[in-house]
């Protein structure tokens, strides 16, 4: 767990950080990777022994990143504990990464490629398994067709770029109730990304360029034909799983692969209380019912149960 | 002064400290042109990692470096990539542990003095630390500080109830909760308004506000002590911040004598808006330039002993 007693490791290198569990066996590094278009930062959680596998996280981004941030080393965190290498990192022109123009989806997807073959090189498997959040789940999916078989987890995804930029003006109006700015609503923002204009939430970005990069954009068609293990974790208040999500759960168990999916209780929608504060509210309930499931689900994969 | 020169990740370090509440994860920006000036930046308790909102800290901390400055960015520990284990953030529980390893790292490098910058609770926390140890660096600037003077005081970004049910009546708000997602949020919103003020009338410490109480002495008395061992403090607000009414009320009764011009100690500064949060680009953009200038203002002034860089590192 990440609340174990940690060691601060001598320097890896001149721009590493470690940390050590050698009661776990398992490290803890952060640093940066580079890259044709700049320097991502990634923190790779690994076993000290024998590696079962390999993982890369794909996170949301803009502010539901912030409120996925411990969810996820939390779970970076239990895999190297049972001897699987996890990596997160921060996409070009977010977090520490370097800047490196405008996001747009095939960037995001190149970051998380680059991060995949970093972590097959170094932990000499054949392929990485892929778990990716809302739109960090479009990215692994896509990245998944180059690790085929491999197991993909996906938590809350979006399931098509238009739902999701909606999802993200609904934000807008809602946070701008208080000033009372007349957006036009939803067709009117949508005009204002069509006409090139970036339209700011709550302090973050949407920019024209991401915005068109999610055009058409499928879940089902970026996941392609069934290959792997799949699970799928839906967050929401009203236990409800979208019939999107169940119609890929169906495919993909029909054509053989393990299956998994499960509703996890959150009321609060990801773009209100999306901090890290709120992260650490949530951390002790839905974190733990989050991870253990996808913990669980990646042991029996590897494992080879039924 | 250095001349200017961009600064990105290839700049930077990744690196985790020492803390007892665990190892705290930090990023070091080195200049390409030092200038002996170094720098810590606090985060926010509601974007606690060492980003901040949309990398708010990340642009400044490059910004300072691209100047001269040597910028250590902390996550406090229990968040982002840093170990430990918080439940939740308290202001009168500030992490000053976490900004002493700060301080012990920048001043164990080759820099002549740390100037020290807190966002939102970040600002409690160094201003925690400054009044415990005001020789351990050289000034400090507190952005956009929660000024609370009793629990349940009034929060930034907080809409009251009254104010949420005139909203309904605007006819932008109509427009809005076309949408059937936004009415439902918003009727969400109203329901948990409604319930804090249930709360507050009861008597109850409501739910939200019970971890941001704080000692209203805390504030004045730590000021004072920052001020008494001559660190030059400089505490910034948005006009619109909610705090920064809370805050005037301290400078017109018990702070008035540190304020400039009497003390000068104390300086206030203000931008146009609302800062609290950073909920907007342009007051992020508002805040990187008050803090650079702040900083810049510091190069010129003399090195203060610091407790572990006086040994080591002669003023520049």
């Amino acid at each position: 767990m990440v609340t174990t007693a940690w060691t601060v490791e001598d320097d890896v290198d001149a721009r590493s950080g470690v940390l050590a569990d050698h009661a776990r066996g398992v490290r803890w590094e952060t640093g940066f990777l580079t890259t044709p278009d700049g320097e991502l930062f990634v923190s790779v959680h690994a076993p000290t022994s024998t590696v079962r596998g390999a993982f890369v996280i794909c996170s949301p981004i803009l502010a539901e990143a912030a409120r996925n941030y411990r969810r996820e080393v939390e779970l970076a965190d239990r895999l190297a504990g049972m001897g699987i290498v996890a990596a997160r990192f921060h996409h070009l022109g977010a977090g520490h990464s370097d800047d490196a123009g405008e996001i747009t989806l095939d960037g995001l997807v190149a970051d998380a490629q680059m991060v995949a073959a970093h972590v097959r090189e170094r932990s000499s498997v054949d392929t990485v398994g892929l778990l990716g959040t809302r739109l960090g789940a479009l990215v692994a999916a896509r990245v998944h067709q180059d690790h085929s078989g491999a197991p993909v987890v996906l938590w809350d995804p979006a399931v098509d770029g238009a739902k999701y930029t909606r999802d993200l003006l609904r934000a807008r109006l809602m946070t701008n109730l208080k000033s009372g700015a007349t957006d036009g609503g939803i067709s009117g923002l949508k005009a204002e990304l069509e006409q090139g204009r970036t339209v700011e939430i709550s302090g973050y970005a949407l920019t024209p360029e991401l915005y068109r990069s999610l055009k058409g954009v499928e879940l089902a068609a970026l996941l392609g034909t069934p290959s792997g293990p799949l699970s799928i974790q839906e967050m929401n208040g009203a236990g409800r799983t979208r019939r999107e999500v169940e119609a890929l759960i169906r495919q993909w168990s029909a054509a053989g692969h393990r299956t998994a999916s499960a509703v996890v209780d959150v009321d609060e929608p990801w773009w209100f209380g999306a901090t890290a504060r709120m992260d650490v509210q949530e951390g002790q309930t839905t974190a733990a019912s989050l991870v253990s499931a996808t913990v669980a689900f990646v042991d029996e994969c590897l494992a080879g149960r039924p | 002064m250095s001349s200017t020169a961009a600064c990105g990740a290839g700049n930077e370090r990744a690196l985790w400290l020492d803390g007892p509440d665990g190892a705290v994860h930090g990023i070091v920006t080195t200049p390409p042109n030092p200038s002996g000036q170094a720098v810590l930046l606090c985060p926010g308790g509601w974007f606690g990692t060492a980003t901040n909102r949309n990398r708010l800290l990340v642009r400044l901390a490059r910004r300072l470096a691209a100047t001269g400055a040597t910028v250590l960015r902390l996550e406090w520990h229990g968040i982002g990539e840093s170990a430990g284990k918080i439940d939740r953030y308290e202001l009168d529980k500030p992490f000053v542990a976490d900004v002493l390893a700060g301080l012990d790292h920048l001043q164990g490098l080759d820099v002549a003095a740390v100037d020290v910058i807190g966002v939102c609770f970040g600002a409690h926390t160094a201003l925690a630390a400054a009044a415990e140890h005001p020789d351990r660096l050289r000034s400090l600037m507190l952005v956009s500080m929660p000024v609370v003077t009793a629990p349940g005081g009034a929060r930034p970004n907080q809409v009251t109830t009254n104010e949420l049910v005139r909203l309904a009546t605007k006819r932008s708000a109509l427009s809005s909760m076309a949408d059937p997602t936004v009415r439902r949020l918003y009727g969400r919103r109203l329901r948990q308004r409604l319930r804090h003020r249930r709360e507050v009338r009861s008597g109850a410490p409501p739910q939200r506000a019970r971890g941001k109480s704080v000692d209203p002495r805390d504030l004045p008395r730590r000021l004072r002590a920052v001020a008494a061992a001559g660190v030059p403090t400089a505490v910034l607000f948005g006009e619109d911040d909610a705090y920064y009414q809370n805050f005037k009320k301290l400078l017109d009764g018990r702070l008035g004598d540190l304020a400039e011009p009497a003390g000068g100690l104390l300086r206030v500064e203000t931008a146009a808006g609302d800062l609290s949060g950073f909920g907007s680009v342009a007051a992020q953009e508002l805040a990187i330039e008050h803090a650079a200038a702040w900083v810049a203002s510091q190069s010129s002034r003399p090195v203060r002993r610091t407790g572990a860089a006086s040994e080591a590192s002669p003023a520049n």
